[in-house]
């Protein structure tokens, strides 16, 4: 069954789009942030002059651990959390009004 | 299982079990709306499912076969070269998945041109987006078809089996036009590779590439935990690793003529990779040396000169490069050097950035490409038609949440430990600069090896198999969506009966693939630089348009194709200007930046612009 076309009335679903862009928002932020950590403090803290014996933290270079490893784990916990807890469970099936008798059958469960 | 033909066992168990999970899938599908089913497994995909499937088709064969080998020539700078995966698992999923999940069911569509043109009711966007697709993603397949046969031809290169295999084959294509242009052992892995993936995808369909996914991502997991182990344990831990690294320079490509003590009695070849030590110094043979009978001197060949000074001590304590050395009498006559652009002679470059560079006097990673690359991983995985595909599968808002948590934790475990295992593998492998595309295959074995474990090699090796598999499946399901749901029943027959669709979608997808693997048993010049080409014409062709088509309300028809063209145009132009500027295929990056940057600014600035100066098309 081919897609049909939503001329007939605006997209359903209001509450869906508002807590989408809320969302969007907050990952936005968060791109940001981890941006302005990873690439300011790597490109400050990551060179080295020759010959300089490097800082090692835990088997790393110190500025791969605090530029990269320590934000990773960061973003890694910030996503997991703002995905159990911040975003919301919206209904993604939809109720078309529609006359068309052999639409009603393609719509999904 | 012997050490021999682990990695050949290993691939025909794998290659079995994908068999299976196609059988499987297409009794599944029985009775289920076929298009539906066929294109997007009836939009019903859990959490683990779906998230492995999307974790998998981002990690390409590149992951596992380029990215390796971009850790051991330049070290830790990697380690900010990938970051942006970290934001790359809540970014690609979260910004677009429910939205593009909502409007693809209430729209009833399976692709992404149907997904746009149905929210303008505009049969030209649909036009538009799926000449795209098929130009970009077209140049893609080709590009994941070679290095399919490529990393298996790689991968099964020292399997005793497989190295008779392709010796019959080569002499049986030798006569054969077209088959004739390929070497036997890239000839045969691409015709195994190809036959199946294209049975797999032709018989399963979308459930079947998911599962396969599924399982393909669950092998790089166990592959790459397991080498982290190993590779740490073996090299002393990781702090012995990162200090002798810092101590590292980088080596000396050059060419050189490799010298007998006396005139050969025989043709003497020597094999690429073997070492020559002579005076405190150690050299590596970047091809193959062939010292004719009568002569005492090859002609110049490539040579790596090794110049770290534990790497040398530890060449020349090795008693099978002694052994040979002493046998032949072999020396070596510098012609010229090639010292590194950046990092020559310094210590340090390879536990700090920029990263030292063969070709570059910036260093590996210079500002500009750090900035670039922390931008285009996550935005650029977010305009992929391929993950937006798999964002359209998840059955409910639950499953999307849990998948970005499980993505995020996999992405984080898969990629800081690759790099890991790689800075390990610089230490423990001098030399591999003359093929680095090989790190992967030898360090696995190496460390199975001295594990007691050469069974395991067919195991890590799978993985890389395993990345490259689940993009190709992907790809070619996707543009065989676009021909038979963009095309035929928007253009031809929009009341086709289910069995139509059904043969035409077997027919176009094995058609497809057949294309594509005719066109690569010759590959084209520049095809790697044809996926970098390709992917971020992808990006920069339906990120901003697909964005502005699901939340900005004033978006319109004639705005979506402005920011399609747009971008797609932007990539061409500056690919064509590097072209130019550099005489070869890759992007002018202009200011520094990656031209996906230029690329996404000048589609939104056109979208934005021409939808502004239209009535809107409908309320959103």
């Amino acid at each position: 069954m081919p897609s049909k076309p939503l001329t007939s009335k605006p997209l359903p679903q209001k509450r869906l789009l508002q807590n989408c862009l809320a969302e969007i928002r907050w990952m936005l932020a968060f791109w940001l942030a981890t941006f302005a950590w990873v690439i300011g403090y790597s490109l400050t803290y990551g060179r080295q002059d020759g010959g300089q014996e490097p800082a090692v933290l835990f088997g790393f270079p110190a500025w791969v651990f605090w530029g990269v490893g320590v934000p990773w784990l960061a973003a890694t916990l910030f996503t997991c959390w703002f995905a159990l807890a911040q975003m919301s469970d919206d209904a993604l099936e939809v109720e078309r009004e529609t006359n068309d008798p052999e639409e009603e059958t393609t719509v999904q469960p | 299982m012997s050490e021999s033909n682990s990695a050949l066992i290993t691939f025909v168990i794998y290659m079995l079990g994908v068999f299976l999970l196609a059988i499987l899938s297409e009794r599944v599908a029985r009775g289920k709306d076929f298009v539906g089913e066929y294109f997007l497994g009836s939009r019903g995909f859990g959490v683990w499912a779906f998230a492995l499937t999307f974790a998998a088709t981002n990690a390409s064969g590149g992951s596992f076969m380029g990215f390796p080998a971009l850790i051991y020539t330049h070290g830790w700078s990697l380690a900010l070269w990938i970051a942006g995966y970290m934001t790359l698992p809540l970014i690609s999923m979260g910004l677009i998945g429910k939205r593009l999940n909502q409007v693809a069911r209430q729209t009833n569509a399976v692709t992404i041109p149907e997904i746009m043109g149905s929210r303008f009711a505009s049969p030209a966007v649909t036009l538009v987006a799926t000449l795209m697709l098929i130009f970009f993603m077209f140049f893609y397949l080709l590009a994941q078809f070679k290095a399919g046969g490529k990393i298996l031809s790689t991968l099964l290169s020292d399997e005793p089996a497989f190295q008779v295999a392709a010796a019959w084959v080569t002499r049986a294509t030798s006569d054969l036009p077209l088959l004739n242009q390929a070497s036997g052992d890239y000839l045969l892995c691409l015709l195994g590779f190809s036959i199946v993936v294209i049975v797999y995808v032709v018989y399963g369909g979308f459930r079947a590439v998911v599962w396969t996914d599924v399982m393909q991502g669950i092998v790089m997991l166990v592959g790459v935990v397991l080498m982290l182990g190993l590779a740490v344990y073996q090299v002393g831990g990781l702090e012995r690793a990162t200090r002798q690294m810092a101590l590292m320079t980088p080596p000396i490509p050059s060419d050189a003529v490799v010298r007998l003590a006396e005139p050969s009695a025989t043709d003497l070849s020597l094999p690429k990779g073997s070492w020559i030590k002579q005076a405190g110094e150690a050299y590596r043979t970047a091809e193959i040396v062939i010292i004719p009978r009568g002569e005492q001197d090859s002609p110049p060949v490539k040579v790596l000169q090794i110049t770290t000074p534990f790497e040398v001590e530890k060449i020349h304590s090795d008693p099978q490069v002694a052994t040979v050395q002493t046998q032949l009498g072999l020396a070596i006559e510098i012609i010229s050097e090639r010292p590194y652009r950046h990092g020559h002679g310094q210590t340090g470059v390879y536990v700090s950035l920029p990263g030292p560079s063969e070709t570059s006097d910036f260093g590996f990673l210079a500002i500009g490409t750090a900035i670039s690359f922390f931008i285009f991983w996550p935005f650029g995985a977010t305009g992929q038609p391929a993950n937006m595909v798999r964002l359209m599968s998840f059955k409910d808002s639950r499953t999307l949440r849990y998948s970005v948590v499980t993505v995020s934790v996999y992405y984080a475990v898969i990629y800081m430990a690759l790099v890991v295992i790689f800075c390990c593998g610089r230490v423990l492998m001098p030399g591999m600069e003359i093929d680095p595309d090989r790190t992967m295959p030898n360090l696995a074995t190496l460390l199975t090896r001295e594990a007691g474990m050469p069974w395991l090699a067919g195991l890590l090796v799978a993985a890389p198999f395993a990345a490259v598999m689940s993009s190709v499946d992907s790809f070619l399901l996707l543009v065989s969506s676009s021909v038979v749901r963009d095309i035929y029943q928007q253009y031809v027959d929009r009341k086709a009966p289910e069995r139509t669709l059904r043969l035409l979608s077997y027919g176009v997808t094995l058609v497809i693939g057949v294309a594509a693997v005719v066109l690569v048993i010759h590959p084209p010049l520049y095809l790697q630089d044809l996926i970098v080409f390709a992917s971020g014409g992808l990006a920069a062709c339906f990120l901003v348009p697909i964005l502005l088509t699901l939340y900005w309300p004033r978006m319109t028809a004639a705005g979506a194709i402005a920011g399609m063209l747009g971008g797609a145009l932007m990539h061409m132009g500056l690919t064509a200007w590097g072209y130019w500027q550099f005489g070869e295929f890759r992007a002018y990056e202009f200011a520094g930046l990656n031209p996906f940057i230029w690329d996404l600014g000048l589609s939104a600035l056109v979208a934005v612009c021409i939808s502004r100066l239209q009535p809107p098309s409908q309320p959103i």
